[in-house]
């Protein structure tokens, strides 16, 4: 059997290649978003910073000015992050330790600051959320 | 067109027609997955994350919406709220509030003559003169407390239901919803996903838990306790796993007076005991309680905390569908029978005594 190739067939392959090169980008990219978060601060709603997290990485501090002289000291470092100093007055956030699960969340709530985790992590926490 | 595809060559059709199906797998509509929201709100963080398909985000606005109204008329620090009115006027006439704000402080009065007044929203006096958790806590003089401690009764909180009023008798009265709003709160978090078809949602207010059915997967949510001695929050001594139903502790561990922890050792924390103006020591680090409604579970935490493990589990062993367990300072932890059997033990420190 003879096939003969049209100029239509050769946009249709072209396409095709195209279709599946750009599919297997994007599930190239899906799959490092899987061990890779980023670190969002918030600050009164307003968001301030946002930095890739992953393992091994240099450690990273950030100063979070909150206004007013009010601050917290943010370390992002080999795959987790914690508030390692402030100056509100309960101290929750730096108690809160550090957070390594994606969805896991410290709040300094004097100096309305929010720092989070996003992006789909493979890892799991052992449960769904603390009662505290 | 016929003639096109006659002409086509077969190899082509085949390939545009796996095109058409992969196309076909990227568009999926309305498939269902988590959508989470973190805020500050009531005073304390929140983070609601629920499982719905694209119109989750405006779920969740529809909610946080419902979040912002309870806020503004409970708030104690919002100056035209109903709180802040109600107690701007003590002693001077009854004022009208939201039926929200209405029902929350019923609630509340029940929950007092229940405990006998271990929950005393009246309590905000002494809260004040404290300032835990405030910029400058401090320990006041008995004098200070006996003086405030005047000010402090549950009886004194006149409701008006015809008019929907609420008045405090005496001048330099005041209350505080602190201990019961977010149950409240939550609640109303819980009718408004339900409302909008969410059939699987969990909900965190500020350290308080409420659960929407199960996980997606149809297991149990698994929810921490946590460690009240643990340097780190987000450490846990237990994990009970959970459907329907709302989980909340309340302990001596998060706000307490920590120079005057750091030097004496003895830890002042924001939980009182409405009976002495101190603030609660039956021998308790921590409180969990588990029931279909925040707003119980929110209270009885409390009211729990405040009376001690006896008194307090006895309380809850009367009611339906409410459990509890107490943590004592040496690491036991007591609960309403049958709860045990749903809890397992992560910190081998910590033991069980059903």
């Amino acid at each position: 059997m003879k096939i003969s190739l049209k100029i239509g067939d050769v946009f249709v392959y072209v396409f095709a290649v195209v279709l599946v090169i750009a599919g297997i980008t994007g599930m190239y990219l899906m799959g490092l978003k899987d061990d890779r978060h980023n670190v969002v601060i918030e600050v009164d709603r307003e968001t301030k910073y946002s930095v890739e997290i992953y393992e091994g990485m240099e450690p990273v501090e950030l100063y979070v000015d909150a206004g007013d002289g009010r601050y917290n000291k943010v370390v992002v470092m080999n795959g987790e992050v914690k508030i390692e100093e402030a100056n509100c007055p309960d101290r929750l956030c730096v108690k809160s330790g550090a957070i390594r699960f994606s969805g896991q969340t410290i709040v300094c709530l004097p100096h309305r600051v929010v720092v989070r985790l996003t992006g789909t992590g493979d890892s799991q926490s052992d449960v769904d959320d603390i009662a505290h | 067109m016929k003639r096109y595809i006659a002409k086509a060559c077969p190899i082509t059709i085949l390939i545009c027609l796996l095109c058409l199906l992969v196309m076909q797998g990227c568009t999926a509509p309305g498939e269902v997955k988590e959508h989470t929201r973190n805020l500050l709100a009531l005073n304390t963080w929140i983070n609601i994350r629920i499982y719905a398909g694209r119109e989750g985000p405006e779920i969740i606005n529809s909610a946080v919406q419902r979040l912002e109204e309870i806020e503004n008329r409970m708030s104690v620090t919002i100056q035209d709220s109903d709180v802040s009115r109600i107690n701007s006027n003590a002693g001077i006439q009854p004022v009208k509030v939201h039926e929200d704000t209405f029902e929350v402080i019923e609630k509340a009065l029940e929950y007092a003559s229940l405990s006998n007044g271990a929950f005393d929203i009246t309590i905000y006096p002494i809260v004040q003169l404290w300032g835990i958790g405030s910029d400058h806590p401090r320990v006041p003089s008995d004098e200070e407390i006996k003086e405030k401690l005047k000010l402090v009764d549950y009886q004194k909180v006149m409701l008006n239901k015809d008019e929907g009023t609420v008045y405090l008798k005496e001048k330099g009265m005041g209350i505080d919803l602190g201990a019961i709003a977010k149950g409240y709160a939550a609640d109303e978090v819980v009718r408004v996903l339900s409302q909008a078809g969410v059939k699987h949602a969990l909900i965190n207010m500020g350290g308080n838990v409420i659960v929407i059915g199960s996980k997606p997967n149809g297991q149990p949510w698994k929810i921490g306790i946590q460690d009240p001695r643990s340097d780190v929050l987000q450490q846990h001594i237990a994990v009970v796993e959970t459907a329907n139903e709302s989980v909340v502790s309340s302990g001596d561990y998060e706000r307490y007076i920590e120079d005057v922890y750091k030097k004496t050792g003895v830890r002042y924390h924001h939980i009182f005991d409405p009976s002495t103006g101190y603030p609660a020591n039956k021998g308790l680090m921590a409180v969990t309680v588990v029931a279909e409604k925040s707003i119980d579970a929110d209270a009885l935490s409390t009211v729990v905390f405040v009376m001690g493990a006896d008194e307090g589990l006895d309380i809850i062993e009367q009611m339906e569908n409410v459990e509890a367990l107490a943590v004592t300072m040496d690491k036991k932890i007591h609960t309403t029978k049958g709860f045990d059997k749903r809890l397992s033990v992560t910190n081998e420190e910590y033991e069980i005594i059903p």
